[in-house]
Protein backbone atom coordinates (compact mmCIF):
# COMPACT_ATOMS: atom_id res chain seq x y z
CA UNK A 1 0.00 0.00 0.00
CA UNK A 2 2.74 2.81 0.78
CA UNK A 3 4.88 1.46 -2.77
CA UNK A 4 1.45 2.07 -4.00
CA UNK A 5 1.31 5.41 -2.49
CA UNK A 6 5.21 5.98 -3.16
CA UNK A 7 4.73 5.16 -6.61
CA UNK A 8 2.10 7.90 -7.31
CA UNK A 9 3.83 10.41 -5.57
CA UNK A 10 6.99 9.79 -8.14
CA UNK A 11 4.84 10.67 -10.51
CA UNK A 12 3.14 14.18 -8.58
CA UNK A 13 -0.20 12.93 -7.66
CA UNK A 14 -1.22 15.66 -5.15
CA UNK A 15 -3.67 13.44 -3.63
CA UNK A 16 -0.90 11.16 -2.77
CA UNK A 17 1.44 13.85 -1.20
CA UNK A 18 -1.51 14.46 0.58
CA UNK A 19 -2.20 11.11 2.24
CA UNK A 20 1.51 10.99 2.76
CA UNK A 21 1.27 14.44 5.02
CA UNK A 22 -1.81 12.77 6.62
CA UNK A 23 0.22 9.73 6.88
CA UNK A 24 3.26 11.31 8.80
CA UNK A 25 2.64 14.75 9.12
CA UNK A 26 1.47 14.32 13.14
CA UNK A 27 5.04 12.30 13.96
CA UNK A 28 7.06 14.08 12.21
CA UNK A 29 5.70 17.27 13.96
CA UNK A 30 5.88 15.69 17.69
CA UNK A 31 9.68 14.37 16.75
CA UNK A 32 10.88 18.09 15.38
CA UNK A 33 9.28 19.32 18.40
CA UNK A 34 10.47 17.12 20.89
CA UNK A 35 14.17 17.64 19.30
CA UNK A 36 14.17 21.08 18.95
CA UNK A 37 12.33 22.01 22.31
CA UNK A 38 10.70 24.97 19.78
CA UNK A 39 7.50 24.45 18.27
CA UNK A 40 8.03 27.20 15.83
CA UNK A 41 11.10 26.19 14.46
CA UNK A 42 9.58 22.14 14.52
CA UNK A 43 6.66 23.56 11.77
CA UNK A 44 9.48 25.31 9.42
CA UNK A 45 11.34 22.12 10.06
CA UNK A 46 8.24 19.66 9.05
CA UNK A 47 7.41 22.17 6.30
CA UNK A 48 10.98 21.81 4.78
CA UNK A 49 11.07 18.12 5.05
CA UNK A 50 8.11 17.42 3.59
CA UNK A 51 9.60 19.75 0.79
CA UNK A 52 12.63 17.82 0.41
CA UNK A 53 10.80 14.37 -0.06
CA UNK A 54 8.43 16.12 -2.74
CA UNK A 55 11.27 17.39 -4.57
CA UNK A 56 13.91 14.48 -4.27
CA UNK A 57 11.32 11.61 -4.49
CA UNK A 58 12.45 10.39 -7.31
CA UNK A 59 16.03 9.67 -5.67
CA UNK A 60 14.20 7.30 -3.17
CA UNK A 61 14.50 3.67 -4.30
CA UNK A 62 11.04 2.49 -3.32
CA UNK A 63 12.06 -1.15 -2.88
CA UNK A 64 13.83 0.12 0.73
CA UNK A 65 11.81 1.26 3.65
CA UNK A 66 10.47 5.19 3.43
CA UNK A 67 10.63 5.99 7.47
CA UNK A 68 14.17 5.81 7.72
CA UNK A 69 14.58 7.95 4.79
CA UNK A 70 11.92 10.44 5.29
CA UNK A 71 13.69 10.94 9.43
CA UNK A 72 16.74 11.01 8.11
CA UNK A 73 15.58 13.95 6.15
CA UNK A 74 14.11 15.55 9.33
CA UNK A 75 16.99 14.96 11.66
CA UNK A 76 18.81 16.86 8.73
CA UNK A 77 16.41 19.81 8.78
CA UNK A 78 16.45 19.70 12.79
CA UNK A 79 20.83 20.31 12.73
CA UNK A 80 19.80 22.95 10.18
CA UNK A 81 17.79 24.45 12.30
CA UNK A 82 20.50 23.85 15.25
CA UNK A 83 22.96 25.65 13.80
CA UNK A 84 20.64 28.59 12.20
CA UNK A 85 19.04 29.69 15.63
CA UNK A 86 20.76 28.10 18.89
CA UNK A 87 18.33 30.19 21.26
CA UNK A 88 16.22 27.25 21.99
CA UNK A 89 13.20 27.84 24.53
CA UNK A 90 14.09 26.91 28.02
CA UNK A 91 12.29 23.81 28.78
CA UNK A 92 10.98 25.10 31.70
CA UNK A 93 9.80 28.11 29.92
CA UNK A 94 8.19 25.28 27.23
CA UNK A 95 6.18 23.21 30.16
CA UNK A 96 4.63 26.25 31.60
CA UNK A 97 2.69 27.25 27.81
CA UNK A 98 1.47 24.18 27.56
CA UNK A 99 -2.16 24.40 27.55
CA UNK A 100 -1.94 20.28 27.90
CA UNK A 101 0.25 20.52 31.06
CA UNK A 102 -1.46 23.36 32.36
CA UNK A 103 -4.49 21.50 32.80
CA UNK A 104 -3.52 18.34 34.09
CA UNK A 105 -2.89 17.62 37.59
CA UNK A 106 -2.57 14.46 39.19
CA UNK A 107 0.57 12.27 39.93
CA UNK A 108 0.82 10.35 36.46
CA UNK A 109 1.03 14.22 34.71
CA UNK A 110 3.61 15.45 37.20
CA UNK A 111 5.88 12.37 36.26
CA UNK A 112 5.28 12.94 32.47
CA UNK A 113 6.43 16.63 33.16
CA UNK A 114 9.60 15.76 35.28
CA UNK A 115 10.37 13.04 32.94
CA UNK A 116 9.70 15.36 29.77
CA UNK A 117 12.24 17.80 31.54
CA UNK A 118 14.91 15.39 32.27
CA UNK A 119 14.87 14.62 28.55
CA UNK A 120 14.85 17.52 27.09
CA UNK A 121 18.15 18.47 29.87
CA UNK A 122 19.78 14.92 28.14
CA UNK A 123 23.12 15.79 25.57
CA UNK A 124 21.95 15.52 22.29
CA UNK A 125 23.55 12.14 21.38
CA UNK A 126 21.18 10.56 23.66
CA UNK A 127 17.97 12.68 23.29
CA UNK A 128 17.42 11.90 19.87
CA UNK A 129 17.83 8.66 19.78
CA UNK A 130 15.51 8.35 22.68
CA UNK A 131 12.99 10.25 21.00
CA UNK A 132 13.51 8.35 18.08
CA UNK A 133 12.81 5.01 20.29
CA UNK A 134 10.08 6.20 22.18
CA UNK A 135 8.13 8.71 20.68
CA UNK A 136 8.30 7.30 17.00
CA UNK A 137 8.82 3.57 17.69
CA UNK A 138 11.73 3.13 15.64
CA UNK A 139 14.47 -0.01 16.18
CA UNK A 140 18.06 0.14 16.88
CA UNK A 141 18.85 -0.68 13.25
CA UNK A 142 16.40 1.76 12.25
CA UNK A 143 17.44 4.57 14.37
CA UNK A 144 21.32 3.50 13.14
CA UNK A 145 20.19 3.96 9.68
CA UNK A 146 18.65 7.31 10.30
CA UNK A 147 21.28 8.82 12.21
CA UNK A 148 23.94 7.32 10.28
CA UNK A 149 25.72 5.48 13.44
CA UNK A 150 26.84 2.29 14.16
CA UNK A 151 23.83 0.21 15.95
CA UNK A 152 25.51 -0.87 18.77
CA UNK A 153 26.28 3.01 19.45
CA UNK A 154 23.06 3.79 18.76
CA UNK A 155 22.06 0.58 21.62
CA UNK A 156 24.79 1.72 23.67
CA UNK A 157 23.82 5.64 24.22
CA UNK A 158 19.64 3.78 24.55
CA UNK A 159 21.28 2.25 27.40
CA UNK A 160 22.67 5.44 28.60
CA UNK A 161 20.22 7.75 28.01
CA UNK A 162 17.34 5.96 29.97
CA UNK A 163 19.75 5.51 32.45
CA UNK A 164 20.79 9.01 33.13
CA UNK A 165 16.82 9.61 32.61
CA UNK A 166 15.93 7.37 35.75
CA UNK A 167 18.77 8.94 37.71
CA UNK A 168 17.65 12.32 36.84
CA UNK A 169 13.95 11.75 37.51
CA UNK A 170 14.82 10.56 41.21
CA UNK A 171 17.00 13.74 41.53
CA UNK A 172 13.92 15.86 40.48
CA UNK A 173 11.29 14.17 42.64
CA UNK A 174 13.96 14.13 45.30
CA UNK A 175 13.95 17.66 45.05
CA UNK A 176 10.79 18.91 44.26
CA UNK A 177 8.42 16.10 46.06
CA UNK B 1 14.13 -4.01 31.57
CA UNK B 2 11.47 -1.68 33.21
CA UNK B 3 8.23 -1.56 30.90
CA UNK B 4 6.31 0.79 33.20
CA UNK B 5 9.53 3.33 32.87
CA UNK B 6 9.79 2.59 28.97
CA UNK B 7 6.04 3.45 29.04
CA UNK B 8 6.38 6.88 30.64
CA UNK B 9 9.10 7.52 28.92
CA UNK B 10 6.74 7.36 25.40
CA UNK B 11 3.63 8.99 27.17
CA UNK B 12 5.47 11.69 28.84
CA UNK B 13 6.91 12.40 24.88
CA UNK B 14 3.44 12.25 23.75
CA UNK B 15 1.62 14.60 26.53
CA UNK B 16 5.08 17.38 25.80
CA UNK B 17 4.50 17.52 22.26
CA UNK B 18 0.72 17.21 21.96
CA UNK B 19 0.23 20.71 21.39
CA UNK B 20 2.40 20.76 18.08
CA UNK B 21 -0.85 18.75 16.53
CA UNK B 22 -2.85 22.29 16.24
CA UNK B 23 -0.47 23.24 13.76
CA UNK B 24 -0.85 20.48 11.28
CA UNK B 25 -3.58 21.63 8.94
CA UNK B 26 -1.32 24.98 9.30
CA UNK B 27 1.92 23.27 8.22
CA UNK B 28 -0.03 21.72 5.24
CA UNK B 29 -1.36 24.70 3.82
CA UNK B 30 1.96 26.09 3.73
CA UNK B 31 3.74 23.37 2.04
CA UNK B 32 1.10 22.89 -0.14
CA UNK B 33 1.48 26.43 -1.45
CA UNK B 34 5.01 26.34 -1.67
CA UNK B 35 4.87 22.91 -3.93
CA UNK B 36 2.06 23.74 -5.69
CA UNK B 37 2.92 26.00 -8.52
CA UNK B 38 6.55 24.27 -9.18
CA UNK B 39 6.54 22.04 -12.23
CA UNK B 40 7.35 18.48 -11.76
CA UNK B 41 11.26 18.12 -11.03
CA UNK B 42 12.21 21.39 -10.02
CA UNK B 43 13.08 22.02 -6.31
CA UNK B 44 13.78 25.49 -4.67
CA UNK B 45 17.05 23.85 -3.40
CA UNK B 46 18.62 23.34 -6.60
CA UNK B 47 17.57 26.04 -8.67
CA UNK B 48 19.13 28.46 -6.37
CA UNK B 49 22.73 26.40 -7.04
CA UNK B 50 21.95 27.37 -10.78
CA UNK B 51 24.12 30.22 -12.22
CA UNK B 52 22.96 32.75 -13.49
CA UNK B 53 22.67 33.25 -17.21
CA UNK B 54 22.29 36.71 -18.15
CA UNK B 55 21.43 35.60 -22.48
CA UNK B 56 17.91 34.08 -22.51
CA UNK B 57 16.46 32.38 -25.41
CA UNK B 58 12.78 33.35 -24.50
CA UNK B 59 12.05 35.56 -27.19
CA UNK B 60 10.97 32.86 -29.88
CA UNK B 61 8.86 31.12 -26.90
CA UNK B 62 7.33 34.45 -25.92
CA UNK B 63 5.93 35.28 -29.63
CA UNK B 64 4.55 31.97 -29.68
CA UNK B 65 2.91 32.66 -26.55
CA UNK B 66 1.10 35.59 -27.77
CA UNK B 67 0.08 34.38 -31.27
CA UNK B 68 -1.43 31.26 -28.82
CA UNK B 69 -3.31 33.81 -26.43
CA UNK B 70 -4.66 35.35 -29.27
CA UNK B 71 -6.48 32.33 -30.73
CA UNK B 72 -8.34 32.26 -27.42
CA UNK B 73 -9.00 35.77 -27.04
CA UNK B 74 -12.44 35.84 -28.56
CA UNK B 75 -14.92 38.64 -27.98
CA UNK B 76 -16.19 38.45 -24.83
CA UNK B 77 -19.50 39.21 -23.14
CA UNK B 78 -19.88 42.24 -21.35
CA UNK B 79 -20.37 41.71 -17.54
CA UNK B 80 -23.23 43.74 -16.52
CA UNK B 81 -23.56 43.08 -12.61
CA UNK B 82 -24.33 46.63 -10.73
CA UNK B 83 -21.38 47.55 -9.58
CA UNK B 84 -22.87 48.86 -6.76
CA UNK B 85 -24.45 45.58 -5.46
CA UNK B 86 -20.86 44.11 -5.80
CA UNK B 87 -19.80 46.68 -3.52
CA UNK B 88 -22.06 46.09 -1.07
CA UNK B 89 -21.56 41.93 -1.55
CA UNK B 90 -17.60 42.90 -1.23
CA UNK B 91 -15.45 44.19 1.02
CA UNK B 92 -13.60 47.01 -1.57
CA UNK B 93 -10.20 46.08 0.40
CA UNK B 94 -9.03 43.60 2.52
CA UNK B 95 -5.71 41.83 4.18
CA UNK B 96 -4.94 38.17 3.44
CA UNK B 97 -1.74 36.25 4.89
CA UNK B 98 0.24 34.95 2.15
CA UNK B 99 3.31 32.35 2.48
CA UNK B 100 6.04 33.78 0.25
CA UNK B 101 9.07 32.22 0.13
CA UNK B 102 8.62 30.39 3.45
CA UNK B 103 7.47 33.67 5.35
CA UNK B 104 4.37 34.77 6.13
CA UNK B 105 3.09 38.68 5.09
CA UNK B 106 0.13 40.07 5.23
CA UNK B 107 -0.93 41.72 2.21
CA UNK B 108 -3.99 43.97 0.95
CA UNK B 109 -5.39 43.42 -1.37
CA UNK B 110 -8.11 45.10 -3.45
CA UNK B 111 -11.73 44.19 -4.69
CA UNK B 112 -11.76 44.50 -8.51
CA UNK B 113 -14.87 43.38 -10.50
CA UNK B 114 -14.90 42.77 -14.18
CA UNK B 115 -17.22 43.12 -17.01
CA UNK B 116 -16.48 39.51 -17.80
CA UNK B 117 -18.75 38.62 -14.92
CA UNK B 118 -16.21 37.77 -11.93
CA UNK B 119 -14.30 39.26 -8.71
CA UNK B 120 -10.43 39.45 -8.06
CA UNK B 121 -8.56 40.64 -5.11
CA UNK B 122 -5.77 42.06 -6.81
CA UNK B 123 -2.24 43.07 -4.81
CA UNK B 124 -1.88 46.68 -5.84
CA UNK B 125 1.34 47.19 -4.78
CA UNK B 126 2.98 45.01 -6.45
CA UNK B 127 0.59 45.05 -9.77
CA UNK B 128 -1.08 47.27 -11.81
CA UNK B 129 -4.82 46.12 -13.61
CA UNK B 130 -4.74 46.64 -17.29
CA UNK B 131 -8.25 46.09 -18.56
CA UNK B 132 -8.38 46.19 -22.33
CA UNK B 133 -11.76 45.11 -24.40
CA UNK B 134 -10.82 40.94 -23.77
CA UNK B 135 -8.70 40.55 -21.47
CA UNK B 136 -8.00 42.03 -17.73
CA UNK B 137 -4.46 41.57 -16.96
CA UNK B 138 -2.69 41.87 -13.70
CA UNK B 139 1.06 43.26 -14.54
CA UNK B 140 3.88 43.16 -12.28
CA UNK B 141 5.40 46.57 -11.34
CA UNK B 142 8.88 45.75 -11.45
CA UNK B 143 10.54 44.48 -14.75
CA UNK B 144 13.05 43.01 -14.89
CA UNK B 145 15.19 43.29 -18.58
CA UNK B 146 15.89 40.28 -20.18
CA UNK B 147 13.34 38.20 -18.48
CA UNK B 148 9.98 36.75 -19.54
CA UNK B 149 7.26 39.05 -18.79
CA UNK B 150 5.43 38.54 -15.38
CA UNK B 151 1.49 38.74 -15.44
CA UNK B 152 -1.75 36.63 -14.83
CA UNK B 153 -4.31 37.62 -17.45
CA UNK B 154 -7.89 36.81 -17.61
CA UNK B 155 -9.97 36.14 -21.09
CA UNK B 156 -13.14 34.48 -21.34
CA UNK B 157 -14.41 32.09 -23.75
CA UNK B 158 -17.77 32.25 -24.20
CA UNK B 159 -18.22 28.91 -26.55
CA UNK B 160 -16.12 26.39 -25.42
CA UNK B 161 -16.45 24.38 -22.36
CA UNK B 162 -13.41 24.07 -19.79
CA UNK B 163 -12.62 20.62 -21.21
CA UNK B 164 -12.61 21.68 -24.92
CA UNK B 165 -10.26 24.35 -24.55
CA UNK B 166 -7.98 22.43 -22.58
CA UNK B 167 -7.16 20.04 -25.47
CA UNK B 168 -6.79 22.79 -27.21
CA UNK B 169 -4.09 24.38 -25.23
CA UNK B 170 -2.32 21.24 -24.20
CA UNK B 171 -1.55 20.45 -28.16
CA UNK B 172 -0.65 24.28 -28.78
CA UNK B 173 1.66 24.20 -25.55
CA UNK B 174 3.23 20.67 -26.43
CA UNK B 175 4.43 22.73 -29.93
CA UNK B 176 5.99 25.49 -27.63
CA UNK B 177 7.73 24.11 -24.69
CA UNK B 178 9.50 21.15 -24.08
CA UNK B 179 7.92 20.50 -20.71
CA UNK B 180 3.75 20.58 -20.55
CA UNK B 181 1.89 18.66 -17.69
CA UNK B 182 -1.81 18.47 -17.63
CA UNK B 183 -2.52 18.22 -14.11
CA UNK B 184 -6.63 17.60 -14.85
CA UNK B 185 -9.44 18.98 -12.68
CA UNK B 186 -7.83 21.08 -9.19
CA UNK B 187 -9.79 22.19 -6.59
CA UNK B 188 -6.84 24.62 -5.37
CA UNK B 189 -6.18 27.68 -5.81
CA UNK B 190 -9.64 27.28 -7.88
CA UNK B 191 -12.02 24.87 -9.23
CA UNK B 192 -10.87 24.04 -12.85
CA UNK B 193 -8.06 22.46 -15.42
CA UNK B 194 -4.91 22.89 -14.67
CA UNK B 195 -2.15 22.89 -17.68
CA UNK B 196 1.52 24.01 -16.55
CA UNK B 197 4.30 24.45 -19.03
CA UNK B 198 7.66 25.56 -18.53
CA UNK B 199 10.70 25.92 -21.09
CA UNK B 200 13.10 24.26 -18.48
CA UNK B 201 14.74 24.03 -15.12
CA UNK B 202 16.95 26.84 -14.79
CA UNK B 203 16.35 29.53 -12.73
CA UNK B 204 15.07 31.88 -15.87
CA UNK B 205 13.15 29.54 -17.75
CA UNK B 206 9.78 30.75 -18.28
CA UNK B 207 7.03 28.85 -16.70
CA UNK B 208 3.09 29.53 -17.90
CA UNK B 209 0.55 28.31 -16.05
CA UNK B 210 -3.22 27.74 -17.17
CA UNK B 211 -6.54 27.31 -15.36
CA UNK B 212 -9.53 26.45 -17.00
CA UNK B 213 -12.95 27.43 -15.26
CA UNK B 214 -16.54 26.70 -16.35
CA UNK B 215 -18.11 30.14 -17.04
CA UNK B 216 -21.10 28.58 -15.51
CA UNK B 217 -23.05 29.26 -18.83
CA UNK B 218 -21.03 26.97 -21.51
CA UNK B 219 -18.09 28.52 -21.45
CA UNK B 220 -14.79 29.10 -19.97
CA UNK B 221 -12.60 31.75 -17.80
CA UNK B 222 -9.08 31.05 -19.02
CA UNK B 223 -6.18 32.73 -16.73
CA UNK B 224 -3.11 32.52 -18.03
CA UNK B 225 0.01 33.43 -15.12
CA UNK B 226 3.14 33.52 -16.56
CA UNK B 227 6.95 34.01 -14.55
CA UNK B 228 10.08 32.84 -14.63
CA UNK B 229 11.46 29.92 -12.71
CA UNK B 230 12.94 31.98 -9.69
CA UNK B 231 9.78 33.81 -9.20
CA UNK B 232 7.82 30.39 -8.57
CA UNK B 233 7.88 31.09 -4.93
CA UNK B 234 7.62 35.00 -5.16
CA UNK B 235 5.18 35.68 -7.77
CA UNK B 236 3.84 32.27 -8.32
CA UNK B 237 3.05 32.43 -4.80
CA UNK B 238 1.39 35.43 -5.30
CA UNK B 239 -0.90 35.12 -8.23
CA UNK B 240 -2.01 31.45 -6.26
CA UNK B 241 -3.44 33.98 -3.33
CA UNK B 242 -5.25 35.94 -5.77
CA UNK B 243 -6.95 33.23 -7.29
CA UNK B 244 -7.90 32.20 -4.23
CA UNK B 245 -10.30 35.00 -3.86
CA UNK B 246 -11.43 34.68 -7.35
CA UNK B 247 -15.44 34.14 -7.39
CA UNK B 248 -17.71 34.26 -10.31
CA UNK B 249 -20.71 37.18 -10.11
CA UNK B 250 -24.13 36.20 -11.15
CA UNK B 251 -26.69 39.24 -12.49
Amino acid sequence: METNLLQRLKKRDEKAFEELYNKYGEYALRVATAITKNHENAADIVQETFIRVYHYIDNFDINKPFEPWFYRILINECNRSFKKDHKNLPISDYMDNSALFAKEDNHDFVEYQFLYEAIGNLKDIYRIPIILKYLKGFKEAEIAEILEINQNTIKSRLLKGRQYLKSALNNIKKGVL
Amino acid sequence: MNDKFDDNIKKALEYGTSHVLDQKDQVWEAIKVRTYYLPKGVSRMNKKRKKRNPFIKIMAASTVAAALLLTFLIETEPGKAAIDKIKEMFEPQKNIVQELEGNKEETQVELNHSKMGYIIYVDKEMYDMVKTDDADKIVAKHKAEGLPEVFMEITQIVDKDPNTVAADIENQLKAEFPIVENRGQVSDPIKGILIRATTGHEWNDKVVVYYLVDNTQGGTFLIKQQYFMEASEGHGARFYHMLKEFEIVKE
